[in-house]
């Protein structure tokens, strides 16, 4: 079996643009903000069956658009796009019942009803009834722990259990593939922290499901993603394993935090230039430092402790989303062709 | 239609927390009867002659004419506004990645609004009962909701174009305004077609409003059946028809553009 045919979800040259502005009267003049822009420009990629797959890109890369797409709520220009084998154009309906999107609007939620009301409703919509309906309600409720709260107004709940009734919406059918828009955006680090556990541990380990997942923080693809897109102005520029990616941006990168007396020769040993100056606290210094790679690190610790620096911290700097679009020249020019990395 | 009771029982769960709303609602209705009986009483002997063929009394001509302003006002503002509602939210997008079907969706979301239009209705005509001295065959009511529903049939295609028109340039271009205006202006709610300006007379044929009133009042007020008023009926049903062919249409392909457009969610 070729791997386009065990994946869950291909994009093939998949093309969308949108007019910015939609007024008639400025489109009958053609107004120039009323032309088409590219907000997808020829995507392709593979999602396999049970993989987490990140869509890591800056506000306006296309990361939205491209979940809709595969959701059936927009339709492509060009361009094809499977999930479980079905075109998203052509069997719509049939996609329909193979995926559930966790938005990341929480408004989507009816406020004035409970969680468990919502929840039943999308029960009923993927055809669910009866005590069957109400058992799996119940169940979806659990798994993201508003069992207990079921009863209360989603207008009641803060902004994290709103974020789990959305997901208890998406699971009560037990779908195969679930899109995630940005599903830690509006929570705070503890409370996102809990739900990306939730989706490695439960979501995927512990029910199968194949997961799309969009996000602006590498972090969450780091910890999260088996492997991911890099989206740049609407065309993917990377696909792979965040730590390859991190590997292409350039080595892994180290944060080492020395007595200030002893910084000149830090510097020295990690090569890093002097005119940047860094200022002191209690005493110490932080230096980022880039090594060939993680292998290197004890090495590294090692001539350093032996030159007589005193290290108070050695830790790697995680990979942030500005330093991998810095990595694929996001910072050229609108207009010039992207490198691919 | 599971799915269809599955949007209307969640619809209306929601609606039914605003209580305060809803009682004032209902009062509001019940109050703004008092001036409409006192100044039908006034226009009494005035309008006698020509509502004679449709009612003996003034106050129940016009009680009937606002139950049919009821349901025309719910039929072509209800799709409209609950679209512009749900695009705002992200909830209309998140509700089509689901297996339902528009006419499903639309169907449940508005089924409250026309559930609180009979309750309303309802209330109105047992107010007049009590007021009136003219009786109100209460045994037809089966066949004065058939009319009603007939009526609000005929309007939802206008509700389903001024939905299109939403969906794809997030106006309704007061489609739903012109309509209840015109209806209320030509349709013989508040008085006979025989007393319009010459140069409007004839245009009173051409709102569904005027044969469903006709034969609301000949069922409610004199207590004919429906079988007396085949063409009245036979045109209301043309119009149920071209109006939800003509709109059911209007509306599908404006979903289609909407999702070429990305205008599904709000923009």
């Amino acid at each position: 079996m070729s791997s386009t045919a065990a994946a869950a979800i291909t994009l093939c040259d998949v093309t969308k643009s949108f007019r910015a502005d939609r007024g008639l009267w400025r489109r009958w003049r053609g107004d120039a903000g009323t032309r088409p822009r590219a907000v997808l420009d020829a995507v392709s990629l593979t999602v396999q069956r049970g993989e987490i797959f990140g869509l890591v890109g800056a506000n306006g890369a296309g990361k939205t658009t491209l979940l809709k797409i595969l959701s059936t709520v927009l339709l492509p220009d060009a361009g094809t796009a499977t999930v479980d084998g079905l075109d998203v154009v052509t069997q719509a309906a049939l996609v329909r019942r193979r995926l559930a999107v966790v938005p990341a609007d929480e408004r989507a939620l009816f406020w004035r009803i409970s969680a468990t009301e919502n929840v039943r409703l999308f029960a009923s919509l993927y055809g669910l009834s009866g005590a069957a309906r109400d058992a799996a309600v119940q169940q979806a409720l659990d798994l993201v722990g508003l069992g207990s709260v079921g009863k209360q107004q989603v207008g009641s709940f803060s902004s994290g259990m709103r974020q789990r009734t959305l997901i208890a919406r998406a699971l009560v059918t037990r779908p195969p593939i679930l899109i995630l828009d940005e599903p830690t955006r509006s929570l705070d680090p503890v409370t996102a922290r809990e739900l990306r556990r939730f989706i490695r541990d439960v979501l995927c380990t512990q029910l199968g499901a194949t997961i799309v997942l969009a996000t602006h923080s590498t972090e969450e693809a780091l910890q999260l993603c088996d492997r991911a897109a890099l989206l740049v102005r609407g065309r993917v520029v990377a696909t792979d394993t965040l730590a390859r990616l991190q590997a292409a941006v350039g080595g892994a990168r180290v944060r080492v935090r020395v007595d200030a007396a002893h910084e000149a020769r830090a510097r020295a040993l990690l090569h890093l230039p002097v005119d940047v100056i860094s200022p002191a606290i209690d005493g110490l210094v932080a230096l980022d430092a880039t090594l060939p790679d993680a292998v290197h690190a004890p090495v590294v610790v090692e001539a350093l402790v032996r030159a007589g620096v005193r290290v108070a911290e050695f830790a790697p700097v995680p990979l942030t989303l500005a330093d991998l679009l810095e990595s694929v020249g996001v910072e050229s020019p609108p207009g010039e062709v992207l490198r691919h990395a | 239609m599971h799915r269809l009771l599955a949007v209307a029982r969640a619809y209306t769960l929601g609606m039914l927390t605003y209580r305060t709303r809803t009682l004032v609602s209902l009062i509001t209705v019940l109050v703004a009867v008092v001036p409409v009986y006192f100044v039908a009483g006034a226009l009494q002997p005035l309008a006698a002659k020509a509502i004679a063929s449709e009612s003996t009394e003034y106050f129940t001509y016009l009680v009937v004419g606002s139950v049919a302003s009821f349901v025309v006002a719910e039929a072509v503002s209800a799709i409209p506004s609950l679209i512009n509602s749900y695009i705002t939210s992200g909830t209309l997008e998140q509700l089509l990645t689901t297996p339902i079907r528009w006419p499903s969706l639309l169907g449940g979301l508005s089924a409250y609004g026309f559930g609180w239009v009979a309750l309303r209705a309802l209330a109105l005509l047992v107010t007049a009962w009590v007021w009136a001295t003219s009786t109100i065959a209460w045994p037809r009511m089966l066949e004065f909701t058939i009319i009603m529903a007939l009526l609000a049939t005929a309007y939802v295609g206008i509700g389903l174009i001024a939905g299109a028109l939403v969906l794809s340039i997030r106006s309704s271009l007061f489609i739903p305004q012109a309509a209840g205006t015109l209806s209320a202006l030509l349709g013989t709610v508040y008085f006979p077609a025989s007393v319009l300006p010459s140069a409007f007379a004839p245009f009173a044929v051409l709102v569904p409003t005027t044969p469903a009133l006709r034969a609301a009042r000949q069922v409610l007020l004199r207590d004919q059946s429906l079988g007396a008023l085949l063409p009245d009926l036979l045109q209301l049903v043309g119009w149920a028809v071209a109006g939800v062919v003509i709109g059911g249409v209007t509306f599908h392909a404006a979903l289609q553009h909407a999702r070429r457009a990305g205008t599904l969610t709000q923009y």
